[in-house]
């Protein structure tokens, strides 16, 4: 497969407090080495603080790098831009804007043509199940609706990669449930490239073709697991268990809190 | 997710229904107060020259209502008061919008903002007078000076509220400087700046009419009252004074309460 993403020796260190005397270095993320293929769904998961939010982040060049290189189908990645799709964990759509406005946003700063906007609005908005909602304002929908209104959001104006940090966090466990297997349909479908953050063993075998572990902060590539298993996976499978405990132990194991 | 929004089955109170009763909450005690008034200018406890009662008043604006003064002194009134917000607006979300926008802009202006703030409109009209004169411009540009201030500080306030997140998301979909201004920034801030209108319109009409009390200009509901007390015309100083309020609080009551309606309160930025 195509090399979609690749990420080269990314570190970033955040300076506190600078100006004063007790100014100091945090380094968050130490060189960093990820590729992504066209069209593979990678997960990224490690303990909370371990800068996998950053680094996302820094990919879609919401938050400037220390060091290193990013590429985007071989080209230097350079700020934020329409080449990658953000769903954030706090959903962060604009309350003045309904459902379909906050879809056509993105198309719109793409420079699709109105009738076409609303078109391909309404499609996404069918592809997330919120037909009847698209004159909604946000504030009226839940947290699991605002965030199929994010991924559609971003999907909408299809991205070279899809890039979610940890999109479900905020959700109880059912609706979380049901947009796990929204984003596995979906992607299956679309078989867009995705790169996930999340801190759940669980969420990250189910989605993953392969699971990236970070060590605690400052973060570090600690292991690739690939998950070989037909999709949609089995939560209950013998073989879901292993890959879980296979994490865990990449994550530190029951020692850190892992199980 | 199969029944549509806005389909429920409760009893309502029609909007009218709830309008009339809110109106009639607020309006019953303004009408003790108009009763107990007619009741002590009738009692003669204070003599009737110097508080005449209620609806001696009520005569003495019908009389100048009937001469057309009334309505020329409240079109002068009106008139300063538009103009002078219209430009204090103008300028102050300017500025705010700028000082919100930019730190640099901000660590010079925002003393700047503090100390004019400090000091009441009212004590710069002196001040104004000595540069155009004791003319409409001097109490307009007093007017704009104190809108533009009140306006600017909310417009500050409401810029620096929008959630970075918000940014953040227009930024990942390549939004311009321009369109997160006009996208995000604006209708982010909006709840606060409308509060500023509010507010701007509130403290220029206390100011327009203590400067039509000072200044011999003619026209105006300040300037009558002024004239009242002069010729010991106590019924037309109260009738000037039950204008000001009944003006005061129809535009902070409905001015600007349809834009909330339809923006921030639709979003649900506020309730």
């Amino acid at each position: 497969m195509a090399e979609k993403l690749k990420v080269v020796g990314l570190s970033k260190t955040y300076i506190v407090d600078q100006g004063t005397p007790y100014a100091k270095e945090i380094p968050a993320l130490e060189d960093v080495t990820l590729t992504v293929s066209s069209g593979e769904f990678v997960t990224i998961i490690g303990p909370s603080g371990c800068g996998k939010s950053t680094f996302l982040m820094i990919v879609a060049g919401l938050v400037p790098k220390t060091s290193g290189e990013i590429f985007l189908d071989g080209k230097p990645v350079k700020g934020p831009g329409l080449d990658r799709g953000v769903v954030f964990q706090e959903f962060a759509l604009f309350p003045w804007m309904t459902v379909e406005e906050n879809i056509c946003f993105g198309l719109e700063m793409k420079g699709v043509p109105r009738r076409e906007r609303h078109e391909i609005a309404r499609r996404y908005i069918d592809l997330v199940g919120l037909r009847g909602f698209e004159h909604t304002y946000p504030f009226r929908l839940s947290g699991g609706m605002k965030q199929r209104v994010a991924v559609a959001r971003a999907l909408a104006y299809e991205p070279a990669v899809l890039l979610m940090d940890e999109p479900f966090g905020q959700l109880d466990a059912q609706t979380r449930g049901q947009l796990q297997k929204m984003l596995n349909d979906i992607w299956e479908r679309t078989r867009t490239t995705v790169l996930f953050v999340t801190h759940n063993i669980r969420e990250a075998i189910y989605l993953a073709d392969r699971v990236v572990v970070f060590s605690e902060r400052p973060g570090r590539v600690v292991e690739e697991i690939v998950v070989d298993l037909p999709r949609p996976r089995d939560p209950w499978s013998e073989k879901f268990f292993a890959y879980q405990r296979a994490v865990a132990e990449a994550l530190g194991g029951e020692r850190a809190g892992f199980f | 997710m199969a029944t549509k929004p806005g389909t429920h089955a409760l009893p309502v109170s029609s909007r009218g229904q709830v309008i009339g009763k809110e109106i009639w909450q607020s309006a019953r005690p303004i009408l003790v107060v108009f009763a107990v008034w007619e009741l002590v200018g009738r009692s003669g406890i204070v003599h009737q020259a110097l508080f005449p009662p209620f609806s001696a008043v009520v005569l003495r604006l019908y009389e100048l209502g009937a001469r057309g003064l009334l309505f020329v002194d409240l079109a002068w009134s009106l008139y300063r008061l538009a103009v002078g917000v219209a430009l204090g607006i103008l300028i102050g979300t300017a500025f705010g919008i700028l000082m919100g926008a930019s730190k640099k802009i901000e660590v010079w202006m925002l003393p700047v903002l503090d100390f004019f703030l400090s000091i009441p409109g009212v004590a710069i009209y002196p001040v104004v007078v000595l540069l155009f004169g004791l003319s409409n411009k001097a109490i307009i540009v007093t007017l704009a000076f104190e809108a533009a201030l009140t306006v600017m500080m909310n417009t500050w306030t409401g810029v620096r509220s929008v959630p970075r997140i918000l940014i953040d998301a227009a930024r990942s979909m390549g939004a311009s400087l321009r369109t997160l201004f006009y996208r995000v920034m604006l209708p982010g801030s909006l709840a606060f700046i409308v509060t500023g209108y509010r507010l701007a319109f509130t403290r220029a009409w206390r100011i327009l009419v203590a400067t039509e009390l000072m200044g011999g200009l003619g026209y105006g509901l300040g300037f009558r009252i002024q004239q009242g007390r002069q010729f010991f015309d106590a019924a037309l100083v109260l009738a000037g004074v039950l204008v000001i309020a009944v003006i005061g609080v129809v535009t902070e009551r409905t001015l600007l309460r349809w834009v909330e309606a339809r923006t921030v309160e639709r979003w649900g930025t506020v309730t």
